[in-house]
């Protein structure tokens, strides 16, 4: 519920800044969840209604299942960062003073980027691999290099949600710091 | 000394206030730096780890859970729950108890049960003169249940790790949690008693069969969800998608509660929780796999064997460290770092699997309601307005009955056992 209003206040907030996000990339970080989130429950649903009712299996329900959760993991949590939606151990970081805060939010705001470009690096190599060597899911034939693309896409739509948020965060700072 | 890094690292990591999963993934970082591992296996170990059928139970209880309290269900469990029980003193934090245990087995996760239930009847009880910080620690507490009365998003984890029947997890559940919302009930009871929080429903048998009617929708969910298990007509991972296909169809078609402008709300809501805590199981399976990989695992296990002569200590000992840890850390990369690591102990000590994997499911629920990091406890407090701090110090009884609970659970196992042995004879 929560999330959901923090989600409706994000929304009109977000129509404010229209300069920031471009409409396409508002469809690309709703949609990849969504679009997930509908597929894997229509699947296996047909699945279970088509073995259960017509002794009819689909052979290959279970490896996009599959794919789906690793293509939600990645590009979904993507979208969590935007949100801010991401739980963390904020009891420790309150205390410090104002100022001391700011800074060792921005270093771990920082070192989390960083963890997404070693991420997405890796991922990228990964993904060519699976495409120079033409790897094919077994039962689905489909390239093996579909599945692996949501960790650099992921890690990249999450390193521009972090880069973002920093830049907010000191334009909020700076104008904080002035007022004083 | 790469148990220092790894662990040091990752206290150090949270203690900035890193989010959970990058934390755990930047310290398993570090130590594959220290190690000399190729930084291309972390990348590959992230993405096994998520790599897993049965984890598309997640999203589909997630789902299911927002569609169900979207599309107007939570609303009239709450009713049928003040129809029963809100008759009795300090009445609205019984129905907070009984409509949570109701939501517990439409939803596999906690929060998302005290987000569903404390959203509506936290601000309730403010109108009708019950201090905020009180219905907000009943709510906290109350809302663990979401994660041990079937369907269960730890127990699916469990699973998985484990390697044990997700059913009879689901079964071993159910009585443990109806024990635990009971417990909580009397100790809500006597406290109201003490400070005179009246009820001012009247009991009516009128009301409580018309309750009965409008959230009879709502009340079939837990007998499709586990006669389905039980019959062998689907897997648990399946009965989440006819969950949410039957959410979808109840608040569409019969309470007419969910349409075109906040379906994508919902999905995308659902989406981003998942994200969330599939992340964190990404992250912790390669710190996991560095805890097996470099011998932790088996040295802390021998510990436990070596200290521990019987089942006893070793329950209680598997305890508080759970409590202890719990406290700390997320209740999802808990169990999927600690199940490898004890579940082989616990049997060779001969506790049977599934009887643990509700102890340390019931422990660690426990820990999202326990000060300083407890996502329950964030939650009631965002929607009750209060501080941090004065919600802690109202949850105190609350978290002692639960652990007396605990203790009740664990050392008969008949209480966990006796589901499962029927059900699958």
């Amino acid at each position: 519920m929560i999330l959901v209003q923090s989600f409706l206040s994000n929304r009109q907030k977000n129509k404010k800044q229209k300069i920031n996000f471009s409409v396409i990339q508002k469809k690309i970080e709703i949609g990849i969840p969504l679009i997930c989130m509908i597929l894997m429950t229509t699947i296996i649903f047909i699945q279970v209604v088509g073995r259960y009712l017509f002794h009819y299996s689909i052979s290959w329900s279970e490896e996009v299942g599959r794919y789906l959760v690793i293509w939600i993991t990645f590009g979904g949590s993507a979208l969590a960062f935007r949100k801010g939606a991401h739980i963390g151990v904020n009891a420790l970081v309150n205390i410090l003073p104002t100022k001391i805060r700011y800074n060792v939010k921005l270093f771990s705001q920082l070192i989390t980027i960083g963890f997404f470009v070693i991420l997405g690096y890796y991922g990228t190599i990964h993904t060519v691999n699976q495409i120079i060597h033409l790897q094919l899911g077994p039962a689905t034939r489909l390239p093996m290099a579909i599945p692996y693309s949501a960790l650099p896409i992921g890690s990249a739509l999450a390193i521009f949600y972090l880069i973002n948020k920093i830049i907010r965060d000191i334009k909020n700072n700076n104008k904080e710091s002035k007022k004083i | 000394m790469i148990v220092i890094i790894l662990f040091g690292s990752l206290i150090l990591n949270l203690a900035i206030g890193m989010p959970i999963a990058v934390a755990i993934g930047m310290s398993a970082l570090v130590s594959f730096l220290y190690m000399g591992f190729p930084l291309a296996a972390l990348a590959a170990r992230m993405f096994a780890g998520v790599n897993s059928f049965t984890l598309l139970a997640i999203p589909f209880f997630m789902l299911a859970g927002s569609l169900m309290s979207e599309g107007g269900m939570s609303k009239r469990l709450i009713r049928f729950a003040n129809a029963i029980v809100g008759i009795l003193p300090g009445g609205l934090a019984h129905v907070q108890v009984l409509a949570s245990m109701f939501f517990a087995a439409l939803s596999g996760s906690a929060p998302a049960t005290t987000a569903a239930i404390g959203s509506t009847l936290i601000p309730e009880m403010s109108k009708k003169g019950y201090p905020r910080e009180f219905s907000a620690a009943v709510q906290s507490v109350a809302g663990t249940i979401g994660t041990i009365i079937p369907p269960s998003i730890p127990m699916v984890i469990f699973g998985v790790v484990g390697a044990q029947s997700i059913g009879k997890l689901f079964a071993a559940g159910f009585i443990p949690g109806i024990i635990y919302g009971l417990a909580l009930m009397i100790i809500v009871y006597f406290i109201s008693k003490k400070r005179k929080y009246v009820s001012t429903t009247e009991f009516s048998f009128k009301e409580c069969w018309f309750s009965f009617k409008d959230s009879f929708w709502a009340l079939l969910v837990p007998i499709i969800i586990l006669g389905g298990i039980y019959s062998g007509i689907f897997t648990p991972t399946e009965a989440g998608a006819v969950a949410c296909v039957y959410g979808l169809f109840a608040g569409v078609c019969i309470y007419k509660e969910l349409n075109f402008n906040n379906l994508p709300i919902v999905f995308t809501t659902a989406a981003i929780n998942t994200a969330m805590v599939l992340l964190i199981i990404s992250a912790a399976s390669v710190f996991s796999w560095i805890l097996n990989i470099e011998g932790i695992a088996v040295l802390v296990g021998n510990w436990f064997i070596s200290t521990s002569s019987g089942q006893t200590i070793f329950l209680l000992l598997v305890i508080v460290l759970l409590l202890f840890m719990g406290c700390f850390m997320e209740t999802v990369a808990c169990v999927l770092i600690i199940t490898p690591i004890l579940l082989p102990v616990a049997i060779s000590l001969g506790i049977d699997p599934i009887h643990f994997g509700i102890v340390v499911i019931m422990t660690l629920s426990l820990g999202m309601s326990t000060p300083p990091v407890g996502e329950n406890l964030y939650i009631a407090a965002s929607i009750a307005n209060v501080s941090f701090e004065k919600l802690v110090k109202n949850i105190w009884p609350f978290i002692i009955v639960a652990i007396i609970v605990i203790l009740l659970i664990a050392f008969i196992p008949s209480i966990s056992m006796f589901l499962p042995n029927y059900l699958y004879r």
